[in-house]
């Protein structure tokens, strides 16, 4: 008798979480409770367009709706992090001098998110003269002046 | 124009030879490199002049030559080998245009572009150094006045930056930032555009263009900060 009641108990137990897997997989997908706003953090590195890591930019982000939500400094090698925040769209700007020089799209949708950018802050690189001057100084120093003559019928030839 | 070689060419050569006579040079004149000269073997033309463009003893620099005609000046900056500056020329000596080699690598991954008068107007960028050119700025009055760029490699611009340059820019200086337009849909348009206060500081309204007709409306996500009207 006893061993008989053991028996059904099992029986009973089996059918129980049978019944209860079958419903599981009939009704999937419902889900209760508080939903966690996810945040994330982003971090990167800004470098000028001659490539010089640009140290001591104040980084800014900005919400969808044009508001600052965070800020930060670069290092001396340019880089920076900023306190996490919310998934969400965001534009990064690089400040300089109290203007903005530089901007960046930036979609948080991870953990982390990596920006590399690009931000504009001296084109006086771009405007320096270039060395021919020094080329023609060395031709005048080697006695051949002529081939680099101004001359249009020089012909440079030995 | 400083880029040109003026008309004055030998005596400007002269004053700058003498210059580094009086000045001296750091490096010891018995083990300073010499200036190297080829020639065509057939023609017998100039082909290239090596020298040293910083004046420290070592040849840094090979000016790439047809006879008298500078074609190309390659540049190697930091003296490690590798070329880290590409200077191009036209028939007057005027540079037409000067790559750069940013992460000084010897791959050319910036261009330059320069005007008549010798100012920037262009500048092409490599930002990943795959030998794509994904960022131009354009420059006015030697000051960048516009950015496009395709942040996302696809080929398609998605970025787009406006500065306020005017006639009476120093050249060089930055200007406030007029508008920053983003593509965040990647379909070839801006989806939205930030519009800033005429200090190029904050942030004067944000506009949306949803349907991608680039006609823009104010977003109706209100600022907090802002007052109703």
């Amino acid at each position: 008798m006893k061993r008989m009641l053991s028996l059904a108990l099992v029986y009973s137990l089996t059918v129980s979480l049978s019944a209860g897997l079958g419903a599981q997989v009939q009704n999937p997908g419902v889900v209760t409770g508080n939903v966690v706003q996810a945040n994330g953090v982003i971090s990167g590195s800004v470098r000028s367009s001659s490539g010089r890591p640009l140290s001591g930019i104040t980084m800014e982000l900005v919400d969808a709706r044009g508001t600052r939500v965070g800020t930060t400094t670069t290092s001396r090698d340019g880089d920076f992090t900023l306190l996490p925040v919310a998934y969400d769209t965001y534009t990064l700007q690089c400040v300089q001098q109290n203007k903005v020089i530089g901007t960046s799209s930036v979609i948080l949708k991870a953990a982390t998110e990596s920006v590399k950018m690009t931000c504009t802050s001296d084109a006086g690189v771009w405007n320096k003269a270039g060395v021919v001057t020094a080329l023609v100084a060395v031709a005048a120093g080697l006695g051949a002046a002529g081939i680099v003559s101004t001359k249009d019928d020089a012909s440079g030839s030995r | 124009m400083r880029h040109v070689v003026d008309s004055g060419l030998a005596v400007g050569a002269a004053i700058v030879v003498l210059a580094s006579s009086l000045l001296g040079c750091s490096a010891d004149p018995a083990t300073r490199d010499k200036p190297s000269v080829k020639y065509d073997p057939v023609s017998g033309r100039l082909k290239e002049l090596g020298f040293d463009a910083t004046r420290n003893g070592r040849n840094d620099s090979v000016g790439f030559m047809d006879g008298t005609h500078v074609q190309r000046i390659e540049v190697d900056e930091d003296e490690d080998g590798k070329v880290d500056r590409w200077e191009f020329y036209s028939g007057n000596r005027r540079l037409e245009r000067m790559g750069y080699s940013r992460r000084h690598d010897g791959a050319l991954d910036a261009m330059a572009f320069y005007g008549e008068a010798g100012e920037v107007e262009r500048i092409e960028l490599s930002t990943r150094g795959d030998g794509r050119f994904d960022r131009v700025e354009f420059y006015r009055f030697g000051s960048l006045a516009r950015v496009e760029e395709d942040t996302n490699g696809d080929g398609r611009v998605d970025k787009w930056e406006t500065y306020a340059v005017d006639a009476h820019s120093t050249p060089g200086e930055s200007h406030p930032i007029v508008s920053a337009s983003f593509d965040d849909a990647f379909r070839g348009t801006p989806t939205r555009r930030f519009v800033y206060h005429p200090d190029g500081r904050d942030v004067l309204r944000v506009e949306v263009d949803p349907d991608g007709d680039g006609v823009f409306q104010e977003s109706t996500a209100a600022r907090p900060d802002r007052p109703e009207n």
